[in-house]
C-alpha cells in the first residue's frame, strides 16, 4: 500500500515492477483516476491546496462521498491531507504537481495536463471583441489628418456640421470643434494650439498686426430677445441702454406687462458681449445684470424660462431655436425687424462677420476647409444654421 | 519511514513560510508604492496651484484680493470675497437642507422600511447619486429656475443653487448616515430588544448618539463636494458677482467664476483664477483636517483600531 508522500518520481513503493515499463503503482494511480469526480478533484488541487469544504463547494457533492474519493486518492499517494484548525486542507502530494504549471500532474511514468477549454474559448472571444473595433478605427493604416477649431460658441455648432460634411468628402480627415468663447479662439490660433480659431467678430487692428488673418465664414447679427408672452416687439437703442443700465426697471415703462425686468447679460470674454457694449456705447461696469450666462444656448433657455427676461443672442441661434418652437421672440431694433434677411441686406444695425482666424494666410487643410465653407454645399449648411453665408451676402 | 515523513513535513512548512514572507514583501511594496503615488499627487497639485498663483499674489497682494470691492479683471479689480461668501453660503445651505432629509431617510431605511421597499429605496438613492452633475444642472435650468422665476424673479439665484446642490449631496449623505447608524453592535441591539425598548428609542437614544462621529464625517464630505461643484451652479445661480445677501439674489461661486473665465483669461487675470482655486483647495483641506480632528474619515480612531490587519 503506497504511503502518503511516497509517490515520488521513480520513488520507491512496494509494488514496483522489476522491468523499466510502467510501474504497477503507476497503473494503480491511473486506476484511481478513472473516475470523473476524482479527476476533477485533482484538477482543482493542481491549482492549489484546498480545504475539504472548499472542494465540496466547487464540486457540489455530499461530504461523505467526497471523503471517500479523497481517501482513494490519498491511498494512491496522489494527495495529502493536513489538519489546519477545524478543517482539513488537501494538496497534491510531493512530486505529483508539475513545477511551473498549475494544471499538470506527474505520475512518475507519465504526466497529465488539464486543458481549460472554457477559459481558452472565452479568451479568444474577448480578444476578438477588442481587436475588431480597433481594426475599424485604424482605417487600413492610413494616417488620419486632424483639423482642430476652437472659439466662439455661436459658431461652434455650424462648424461642427461643416466638419462632418467635410469628413464625408475627405474620409481621412477628422474635424474637432471646441467652444470656449471668441477670445479663446483668437488666443488659441495665436498660440498655434488649433488650426482655426472661431471668432464671432472682425479681427481687431492689434490682432492683425500680430500676424493673425481672418477669413469670413458668414454674416450674423445680434438681436435682443424676450419671452414669447411678452407683448413688447420693438425697442429703441435708448430704451435698451436704459434697461441694461438699470435706469428702467419695469416692463410697463416700455410698453410691456407690469413686471420687473430680468436683465440677462453675457459673461466676459464673449465677443457677443463686446460688440453689444460697443454698439450701445455701454461700459461693462455700467451694466446692471440679473443673470450672467455663458453661451447662446444658456441665454436662450434662460429667456425662454422667464416671462420677464430680456437678453441678446446671435440672430442665427435665435432663428434656429424659433424653428424648434422655443418660447422666445426677437425684438426689432431701431425700427428694423431682426431677421436673417435684414442681415443679408445689410440693414440690421448690429451685424458682425463670423471669422475663421489663422496665423498668417490659411494653408493646407485649413485652406481646404475654408474653401469648402464657401462652396454651395457649405453655403447650404450655413443657411440651415440660420447664418448668411458669404456666397449669399449682398 | 516515519522520520522521512516528519522531515518532509518540516521542509514543506519551511517552503510555505518562505512563500508567505515573499508574498508579504510583495504586497507591502505594492501598497507602499500606491500610497506614495496618491500622496505625491496631492502634493503635486497643491504645489502647482501655488506656483501658478504666485505671480498674481505678488502683483495684487493678498490684501488686494480681500479688499477690492469688485471683481472686474479688465479694470484691475480682483475682489474675491463676495464669491468666497457665495461658495460657502451655497454649500452650507445645501448641507442644512440635505442633512435632515438624509437622516430621515436613513432612519426610515433602518427602522421602518419593509425589506423589499428598503432595497428599492436604496437602489433609487444609488441612481440619484449616479446622475451626473451637469444633468442635475440642466434639470435645474430647465425646470427649477423657470418655476422660481414665476414666484420670484429672476429665478436663477442662491436658492436655486442651494436646492440643486442639496439634491446632489442627499443620496451620498443618506447612504453614509445609514452606514453610521447601522454600526450599532449586535450585543447592544439584542440587549435593547431584550429590554423591550421601542424602535424609536433604540434609533434615537442609542444608535444616533453613537453615530455622531460618522454623521459628522459624512456631513464634512458632503460639504467638500458642495464646495467643489461647478457645472450645476453655473447653470442655476445667475452668475452675478455680488454678496449673497438674500436667497433670491443671483450670485456667483468661485467655481463658476473659474469655469466662465478660465478659457480666455490671461496674465494676472488667469493667475487670479488660480488664486481662487488655491482658496478652494485650502478650504477643503481645512474641512478634511476638521473631519479628522473630530474623528471621522481615514483618521478615525475606531477605523485605525479595526484596521490593523495581521498585526
Amino acid at each position: 500500500m503506497a504511503r502518503p508522500g511516497g509517490a515520488k518520481r521513480g520513488g520507491g513503493g512496494p509494488k514496483r515492477a522489476p522491468s523499466g515499463g510502467p510501474s504497477r503503482s503507476c497503473v494503480e494511480k491511473l486506476k484511481s483516476l478513472a473516475d470523473a469526480t476524482r479527476l476533477e478533484v485533482l484538477h482543482l488541487l493542481a491549482e492549489g491546496a484546498k480545504s475539504v469544504s472548499g472542494l465540496q463547494e466547487r464540486l457540489r457533492i455530499d461530504q461523505s462521498l467526497l471523503s471517500h474519493h479523497l481517501a482513494v486518492l490519498r491511498e494512491a499517494g496522489l494527495v495529502r491531507g493536513r489538519r489546519a484548525g477545524k478543517s482539513v486542507v488537501y494538496r497534491l502530494a510531493e512530486g505529483v504537481a508539475v513545477e511551473g504549471a498549475s494544471t499538470g500532474i506527474d505520475l512518475g511514468c507519465c504526466q497529465l495536463h488539464f486543458v481549460k477549454p472554457l477559459a481558452r474559448a472565452l479568451l479568444l472571444l474577448l480578444s476578438l471583441l477588442f481587436t475588431l473595433p480597433l481594426a475599424a478605427c485604424g482605417g487600413d493604416g492610413a494616417a488620419t489628418r486632424k483639423l482642430t477649431l476652437s472659439g466662439s460658441s455661436t459658431m461652434a455648432p455650424a462648424c461642427a456640421e461643416l466638419g462632418k460634411a467635410f469628413t464625408a468628402h475627405h474620409p481621412d480627415v477628422r474635424v474637432e470643434v471646441q467652444a470656449g468663447g471668441s477670445s479663446r479662439g483668437v488666443a488659441d490660433a495665436q498660440a498655434g494650439l488649433v488650426d482655426l480659431g472661431m471668432a464671432s467678430r472682425a479681427l481687431k487692428p492689434e490682432e492683425r498686426a500680430a500676424g493673425l488673418f481672418g477669413s469670413t465664414l458668414a454674416l450674423d447679427g445680434i438681436c435682443l430677445i424676450v419671452h414669447r408672452d411678452n407683448p413688447v416687439t420693438a425697442l429703441s437703442a435708448d430704451q435698451v441702454v436704459a434697461i441694461y443700465r438699470g435706469a428702467v426697471r419695469r416692463w410697463s415703462d416700455v410698453g410691456g406687462i407690469a413686471a420687473p425686468i430680468t436683465v440677462v447679460n453675457k459673461a466676459d470674454g464673449r465677443s457677443t458681449l463686446e460688440l453689444f457694449l460697443a454698439h450701445f456705447k455701454l461700459q461693462a461696469e455700467a451694466v446692471r445684470a440679473d443673470v450672467v450666462i455663458g453661451d447662446n444656448a444658456h441665454g436662450i433657455k434662460t429667456v425662454a424660462g422667464n416671462r420677464a427676461a430680456i437678453g441678446y443672442v446671435s440672430i442665427g441661434s435665435a432663428e434656429l431655436e424659433l424653428q424648434h418652437g422655443t418660447a422666445i421672440r426677437m425684438v426689432a431694433l431701431d425700427g428694423v425687424a431682426a431677421s436673417r434677411d435684414a442681415v443679408r441686406a445689410g440693414r440690421f444695425p448690429l451685424q458682425r462677420p463670423l471669422t475663421l482666424v489663422t496665423r498668417g494666410e490659411p494653408a493646407g487643410l485649413a485652406a481646404e476647409f475654408i474653401r469648402f465653407t464657401r462652396s454651395p454645399e457649405g453655403a447650404a449648411l450655413l443657411e440651415a444654421q440660420a447664418f448668411v453665408p458669404l456666397l449669399h451676402a449682398e | 519511514m516515519p522520520s522521512d515523513t516528519r522531515h518532509e513535513e518540516a521542509r514543506s512548512q519551511e517552503l510555505r513560510r518562505r512563500a508567505a514572507r515573499r508574498s508579504d514583501a510583495l504586497l507591502r511594496g505594492a501598497s507602499v508604492f500606491g500610497a506614495l503615488i496618491a500622496a505625491a499627487l496631492a502634493w503635486w497639485i497643491a504645489a502647482w496651484l501655488v506656483r501658478e498663483s504666485a505671480p498674481s499674489l505678488a502683483a495684487v497682494g493678498i490684501g488686494g484680493f480681500l479688499r477690492d470691492a469688485r471683481w472686474n479683471p479688465a479694470g484691475g479689480e480682483f475682489g474675491l470675497l463676495p464669491m468666497v461668501a457665495t461658495s460657502v453660503t451655497v454649500a452650507v445651505g445645501a448641507l442644512l437642507l440635505a442633512l435632515p432629509l438624509a437622516l430621515a431617510t436613513a432612519l426610515f431605511l433602518l427602522g421602518y422600511a419593509p425589506p423589499a421597499l428598503g432595497s428599492a429605496m436604496r437602489l433609487l438613492l444609488d441612481l440619484l447619486a449616479a446622475v451626473p452633475s451637469v444633468v442635475v444642472g440642466f434639470f435645474g435650468l430647465i425646470v427649477l429656475v423657470p418655476w422660481l422665476a414665476r414666484i420670484a424673479p429672476p429665478g436663477a439665484s442662491l436658492l436655486a443653487g442651494i436646492l440643486v446642490l442639496a439634491l446632489m449631496v442627499l443620496p451620498t449623505l443618506a447612504v453614509m448616515v445609514e452606514a453610521a447608524l447601522a454600526a450599532m453592535p449586535a450585543a447592544e441591539r439584542s440587549a435593547a430588544a431584550a429590554l423591550g425598548l421601542s424602535r424609536a428609542t433604540v434609533l434615537l437614544a442609542l444608535a444616533l448618539p453613537r453615530a455622531r462621529r460618522g454623521v459628522a464625517a459624512a456631513a464634512l464630505v458632503a460639504l467638500g463636494r458642495a464646495l467643489g461643484e461647478t457645472m450645476a451652479v453655473v447653470m442655476v445661480c445667475g452668475n452675478v458677482v455680488q454678496w449673497p445677501a438674500g436667497l433670491l439674489l443671483p450670485v456667483r461661486t468661485l467655481t463658476a467664476n473659474v469655469a466662465l473665465e478660465m478659457a480666455y483669461a490671461s496674465g494676472t487675470h488667469r493667475g487670479a483664477l488660480f488664486v481662487s482655486g488655491l482658496l478652494l483647495l485650502l478650504s477643503t483641506a481645512v474641512l478634511v483636517v476638521a473631519a479628522a480632528w473630530r474623528g471621522g474619515g481615514a483618521a478615525n480612531p475606531e477605523r485605525r483600531a479595526a484596521g490593523a490587519v495581521g498585526a
